[in-house]
């Protein structure tokens, strides 16, 4: 019933000796177990993959799982070109820093920016050909016939002249003698039998059993368990602590202190929590203690009205062409990612060095992040992944701070045990590392046709990438991309055009969340659209259409404008009292356009429709695709309906899920998705893109019931309520 | 102190602070990880169980509030996704994405179709309103739908 432990995973060690494969096994199918699976005679072509005796087709996953549906379509990908039975297939949790896992383009261990698929969709795809290959080979040795007519479906090997097969079970200890063939054929998409199905996801029933060991609910006989005290004030510093009255608490070991705080280790996490709670705790609050939501508004909108690094020109801005000029801002607030699952990571610090249980995105970054900071050699580090209880791009940390800490206090604790850090909600929500605040504003004038010549655009916001590792793969000609991705390079051709970054500096670390900048890039630019569109007393898709450059991404945006106006029947006029508004816009490789339907009643705003349409090139599982939306949806929604952090005092206000606003149930529409084939060979991004386009259309529906303008997220109407029947 | 909890049909002897939140002993005393910690201020229904058939958001409940007399059930002491109609129409449905939040959901599912046979959208509005981030709820309504005419039908 349980998942192996990590004693069993030594064992299996042992019994992997000399086989690429070092993984930890993950059981997602009750009756086939590691244990009775591995012998000598397992056939691993590649790290990836393994075929025991027993038939199993373990796949080891390069990406990690938070819910995106990677373990599944991944092990789609290599079990189509294998053609494996697919109630064979097993996916296996990464436990290997092995560069045949590395991101394909990244070159480290990492999992990030809707690039799973995508990366991985040529590689797994030689995996299981190169596979294929083999084991027809090892079936023509073994009947002595020719590779050449031979045929696999299901995991068998099939002559079809002699009408006789051999399961790739019976297959893998010849096929482990060959070498793999330099040069293998793919597939033809229609021979696809995987690929562009509804295979249900390989974690269902974990999932829905309480049987999915999380990084939370991992566990070793001698694990203790400790909560840390962190600073409340961004960019305090720990003047002094006292621990007298926690070190005396009942089940407490160690109390200890690192740089980012002091943690209590302790027999339970209640035994933790509790003396954590017990700490006097002096702490030097810094400049930053002045600083509220508001003094940063003052400080964004002061940069705002001034001129600033231009980081994209066409044309030179031509005032006298204007006959009108339209102004406008946008402002959209930090956000905390709040995973399900609060950060955490178990840590054991011994002789043989680190080693690290954890659902984290970026394996590779946290390996080197501690090997210099723990200063051992990197191959001393061992991270085992776990499943991810959701990231939204939080468990993918430049500074690997949660697993960090985690192998800090084992270290600083002097102790042999494995020790499972637990951050609480509050530390998340609380603890900084947000999407960065963001200032938008516009001025864009219009000739006498109502058409667009000048684009004047500021961004004010601050850098993720800076200072961190990344740095020098974000910063473009000294902008970092992070900050103004979905506006650069937009498709919009308006002929003179001037946009300008201000990037802020402040106490309150940020990072990316899902969505990225175009989570308040796309608000902005869709925002203007609606609005030029109105002015211009133009269909806003007839609109878009006239002002798309040409691009090979305006010819997909679209095939997707197409597909949104015939998916949602925009042609015929809207329900009375029903009110609509769309935006389309593309990010991470993908299209996704809206169209929102809102209800009016008396002063009250619902559902009434959500359409989606959505190019995100070769499906690979469309069910898959589609939850995506759907949760790219409730994603959208929840930043309009109260999500923010705001700061006070140099700290975050909002602290737990009763003021930091997360859509539930009761708001969330059932949403309607159109996929677009604009001919697009493989795969592109579907985590994230379903996110940027929602608010925008969302706020178009609104102006279109209220005559309100939405130029704030989360928004607020002025006599209306949204969703008000919502808890 | 030592006290006997009712748990998945088992009487356990546990040995915990009484104010030790029925979640932690749940999660670290009897190794029930199925039922998880999201947020310890009963707003997000992760931690949900059931207790004499109730929802109960066990992360602030102290275990001293329960005795041996009620029968708290946890994810791990349902049928299973083969035979529970709530587990198999989730598992069916692919209705999870990172998982982590649905154990909650589905004992508040349970809870809910105990009651209701027939829940309305209302209903369904009402009872289920544990958090996920992942967005899962359009399912969760299929599921609920698929669930409650099986539990009728049988």
């Amino acid at each position: 019933m349980r998942e192996p432990t990590a004693d069993f995973s030594v064992d299996r060690r042992r019994f992997l000796k000399g086989c690429a494969v070092l993984s930890f096994a993950l059981v997602l199918r009750p009756g086939r177990t590691a244990a009775a699976a591995v012998t000598n005679a397992a056939f691993s072509p590649n790290a990836v993959l393994r075929i025991d005796p027993d038939g199993a087709i373990r796949i080891v996953m390069p990406h990690a799982e938070m819910g995106q549906g990677v373990y599944t379509g991944l092990a789609q990908i290599l079990a189509d070109e294998l053609d494996a039975d697919w109630s064979h297939v097993v996916a296996e949790h990464l436990d290997s820093l092995d560069p045949a896992f590395n991101h394909r383009e990244w070159g480290v261990i990492s999992t990030g920016a809707s690039t799973s698929v995508s990366n991985q969709w040529q590689h797994l795809r030689e995996v299981g050909a190169t596979a294929r290959a083999m084991l027809v080979e090892a079936a023509a040795q073994q009947w002595g016939v020719a590779a050449d007519g031979l045929t696999t479906a299901n995991s068998f090997v099939i002559d079809p002249a002699r009408d006789r097969r051999l399961s790739y079970a019976e297959l893998t200890a010849t096929a482990a003698q060959l070498q793999p063939p330099t040069e293998v054929r793919l597939k033809t998409p229609d021979q696809f039998r995987l690929i562009g199905t509804d295979v249900p996801r390989l974690d269902a029933r974990a999932k829905a059993t309480g049987t999915a060991t999380f990084g939370m609910d991992f566990t070793l006989p001698d694990m203790l368990q400790a909560s840390i005290a962190h600073a409340p004030v961004f960019g305090a510093t720990l003047k002094s602590f006292d621990a007298s009255q926690a070190e005396v608490m009942p089940g407490v070991r160690k109390v200890v202190r690192i740089p980012s705080g002091v943690a209590v280790v302790a027999d339970t996490f209640w035994q933790a929590k509790t003396a954590k709670d017990a700490l006097e705790l002096t702490w030097d609050d810094g400049a930053f203690a002045d600083v509220s939501s508001a003094t940063l508004w003052e400080e964004y909108a002061t940069l705002a009205g001034t001129d600033g690094p231009v980081f994209e020109r066409r044309g030179a801005l031509a005032p006298a062409a204007a006959e009108v000029n339209l102004e406008g801002e946008f402002r959209l607030p930090f956000l905390a990612h709040a995973p399900m699952e609060p950060l955490n990571a178990t840590a054991r610090w011994g002789g043989a060095g680190l080693e690290i249980w954890s659902g984290t995105q970026f394996q590779g970054v946290d390996a080197g992040t501690l090997s210099a900071k723990l200063e051992i050699p990197v191959e001393q580090v061992r991270i085992h992944t776990l499943w991810l209880g959701g990231s939204f791009g939080r468990r993918a940390a430049p500074f690997s701070d949660f697993v960090l800490e985690a192998a800090q206090i084992a270290k600083a604790s002097g102790l042999p045990n494995p020790i499972k850090l637990v951050w609480q909600r509050e530390d998340d929500v609380q603890g900084g590392f947000y999407r960065p605040m963001a200032l938008h504003r516009y001025r864009i004038g219009l000739d006498a046709a109502r058409r667009p010549v000048n684009w004047e655009h500021r961004v004010v916001c601050a850098s993720i990438s800076k200072g961190t590792p990344f740095e020098a793969a974000f910063m473009h000609e000294g902008f970092d991309t992070l900050s103004i991705e979905g506006l650069r390079h937009t498709n919009y051709d308006v002929p003179n055009v001037e946009f300008v970054l201000h990037t802020t500096e402040h106490a309150v670390p940020v990072l990316w969340l899902r969505g990225e900048a175009d989570s308040h890039t796309a608000p902005a630019v869709e925002g203007i659209m609606n609005r030029l569109a109105r002015e211009a007393e133009q269909d806003p898709f007839a609109f878009r259409r006239s002002l798309l450059r040409e691009t090979d991404m305006s010819k997909r945006i679209k095939g997707v404008l197409d597909a949104l106006e015939a998916g949602a029947g925009w042609a015929n006029s809207p329900p009375e009292g029903v009110y609509r508004g769309m935006a389309v816009h593309p990010s991470f490789g993908s299209v996704v356009g809206y169209v929102v339907e809102l209800r009016k009643s008396d002063k009250r705003l619902d559902f009434h429709r959500v359409v989606a349409a959505v190019d995100c090139g070769r499906v690979v599982n469309p069910a898959s695709v589609r939850a995506q939306i759907y949760s790219s949806v409730a994603f959208a929604l929840s930043m309009a309906i109260g999500q923010k952090i705001e700061i006070a005092n140099g700290r975050a206000v909002q602290s737990n899920f009763h003021d930091y606003t997360v859509a539930r149930l009761s708001h969330v529409p059932d949403v309607e998705v159109h996929l677009v084939d604009n001919g697009l060979d493989h795969p592109t991004g579907v985590g994230e893109p379903g996110v940027p386009p929602f608010l925008p259309a969302l706020a178009e529906a609104v102006h279109a019931a209220t005559g309100q303008d939405v130029n704030a997220w989360p928004m607020t109407l002025d006599g209306y309520a949204f969703l008000a029947g919502g808890s | 102190m030592a006290r006997n909890l009712h748990v998945n049909g088992r009487v356990h002897e546990v040995e915990a602070s009484d104010d030790t939140p029925l979640l932690w002993v749940l999660r670290d005393h009897l190794g029930l990880t199925g039922t998880k910690y999201g947020c310890g201020v009963m707003a997000c229904g992760a931690c949900t169980v059931l207790v004499d058939g109730e929802p109960v958001r066990t992360c602030v409940m102290p275990v001293s509030g329960f005795t041996e007399a009620q029968s708290i059930t946890t994810i791990e002491g349902l049928p299973g996704a083969d035979e529970d109609p709530v587990q198999k129409a989730w598992t069916e449905h692919s209705v999870a994405q990172c998982g982590y939040c649905q154990s909650g959901m589905i004992m508040a599912a349970h809870a809910l179709l105990a009651k209701q046979p027939e829940p309305s959208d209302a209903d369904v509005e009402q009872a289920m309103t544990n958090i996920c981030r992942c967005g899962t709820y359009q399912l969760v309504r299929v599921a609920i739908r698929q669930a409650a005419k099986e539990m009728r039908d049988a």
